[in-house]
């Protein structure tokens, strides 16, 4: 027998030694599991049930007017404009939900699942989570950089994770046991921060070991961010950089940048709609680009609204009413321009 | 439906294969099938889009080498097979030569060792490797060679030994 021979020996030997005891699931539970994935619905965990995220913190409508919203002929010359000052975020309008596009570079990412499998025993019960990969190259293992957001019911929950996490870090990342290159540290990021960095070991399929792995967990009000990357690059940094200043709309709320917004607060008043997206009729689910995470970023909220409920946007927007949009208002057209939006003149009602 | 019936088919035919390769870099085939249950998962939810790929095979093997080098995700996978599923049935220890192979093909440069796993249990050809690696048919041809002759004495050794 030859060397030769013996290398195709041992690949044979492998081969059949899988074909032997491998057995392949029932297809129906691969699609079941990619089902669950897919569907990815988070409750809104109790809160305002219309109040679906975009941006920010949600203006509160009353779900139960939604079908039937106040007859514009009856209110529209008695309302008063809306109120122009800057509002607090409405009680019990936290957001629960990782609105599409939040994640930094998630429009380009290589994979973004929703639901996806995680950790209960490292991160807890969150009640929304998203994790986004990014690979580089023809072949991935080049370098792959990964961001997954978990979102809790409160802020009490997530610093409860946050304090089991810290003592069980290495483990956590995936790497116990691994050489520490530098120990557990709180890096001023966010609310509070974690981090480790370990020489990534020989094992799985061997690549890149010895280089450093960083794990890096960030929270800001009750969402939970953890970053890592094989191997440590500076886009790991980049990423938490552009990500952690967006959550704090899972904060105390994103300070405005630039116009201050105002909340329609009486019905028939005039307001400047900037408008984010059109949904698609029977959804109130925002169309999945990067605008709701960049209007985030720059503090400002979104509410998703019944175009019945807006006098005038659905004609100026060349769509039927009975869809509904995700929008900011402002008291005056120059202000609604500055987000770089369609903006449309309303008069609001269903308040 | 046409999409689910493709999808099965192509499950049930390349889900060995996938297996076996994700072995070779695991020693483990708990761990291995772990692994390739979450490809297939995921290749379910973008079965439209891969499925209208040249070679869907090239793309579950490569998320499938993705996966086992994070073992954080590897961690995540076992955890989600656990919390769904029950525990995962037994399986068997790996024999002698599967750990003597493994541990050969470790020793060597990535790019051979990819090579030699995606030509002996993957199936694929050497101009199927080239486009996956982003290399010339002539490198792949080197890499396999190359591997070959590394790998040769190492494996007779342990098996004289």
């Amino acid at each position: 027998m030859t060397d030769q021979d013996a290398v195709d020996r041992a690949f044979r030997a492998l081969q059949d030694r899988v074909d032997r005891a491998a057995v392949a699931p029932p297809t129906e539970r691969i699609e079941a599991r990619g089902r669950r994935r897919r569907t990815g619905h988070v409750a809104l965990a109790g809160l305002t049930a219309l109040a679906v995220i975009t941006g920010g913190w949600a203006v509160s409508r009353d779900p139960g007017r939604d079908a039937v919203p106040n007859p514009p002929a009856a209110t529209a010359t008695t309302g008063k404009p809306p109120s122009a000052s800057p509002e607090k975020p409405p009680t019990g309008t936290r957001p629960v939900k990782i609105p599409p596009g939040f994640l930094a570079g998630e429009s380009s990412a290589d994979e973004v699942i929703d639901d996806h499998d995680y950790q209960a025993g490292c991160l807890g019960q969150p009640v929304a989570r998203r994790v986004m990969s990014e690979f580089d190259g023809e072949q991935a293992q080049r370098r792959q950089l990964t961001q997954a957001l978990y979102v809790y019911r409160d802020e009490d929950a997530a610093k409860a994770v946050m304090r089991d996490l810290k003592p069980k870090l290495q483990q956590c990342s995936g790497f116990e046991g691994a050489s520490v290159l530098k120990p557990v540290s709180t890096p001023a990021l966010g609310g509070e921060a974690l981090s480790i960095t370990i020489a990534l070991p020989r094992d799985g399929a061997g690549e890149h070991a010895g280089e450093p792995f960083r794990f890096l967990v960030v929270r800001v009000g009750s969402a939970v961010a953890v970053f890592d990357g094989i191997p440590r690059t500076p886009e790991t940094i980049d990423r938490s950089t552009a990500l952690i200043p967006r959550l704090c709309v899972f904060g105390s709320g994103c300070p405005p940048q630039g116009a201050v917004p105002v909340t329609p607060a009486v019905n028939g008043g005039e307001a400047w709609a900037a408008v984010v997206g059109v949904h698609e009729t029977g959804t109130h689910e925002p169309p999945a680009d990067e605008k709701a995470g960049e209007l985030a970023t720059r503090g400002y909220r979104a509410a998703v609204v019944p175009l019945a409920c807006d006098v005038g946007a659905a004609a100026a927007l060349g769509v039927p009413e009975g869809r509904s949009y995700s929008v900011v208002y402002f008291g005056s057209r120059q202000d609604a321009e500055t987000l770089g939006l369609p903006v449309v003149r309303v008069r609001t009602y269903c308040l | 439906m046409a999409d689910a019936d493709t999808f099965a088919e192509f499950y049930r035919d390349t889900y060995r294969g996938l297996v076996a390769q994700l072995v070779a870099y695991t020693a483990d085939l708990g761990e291995a099938q772990d692994v390739a249950q979450e490809v297939y998962v995921r290749a379910w939810s973008r079965w439209r889009r891969i499925s209208t790929y040249d070679d869907p095979r090239a793309w579950v093997s490569r998320v499938g080498h993705n996966l086992v080098i994070s073992r954080w995700r590897r961690a995540r996978t076992a955890l989600a097979g656990l919390t769904r599923h029950g525990p995962p049935p037994d399986t068997p220890e790996p024999d002698a030569t599967t750990l003597d192979l493994v541990a050969a093909l470790r020793r060597l440069p990535e790019p051979q060792r990819r090579a030699l796993v995606l030509f002996h249990l993957g199936g694929f050809t050497v101009a199927e490797i080239a486009r996956m690696e982003g290399a010339p048919d002539n490198t792949v041809k080197a890499r396999l060679a190359r591997g070959r002759q590394a790998l040769a004495p190492m494996l007779t050794t342990e098996v004289t030994s």
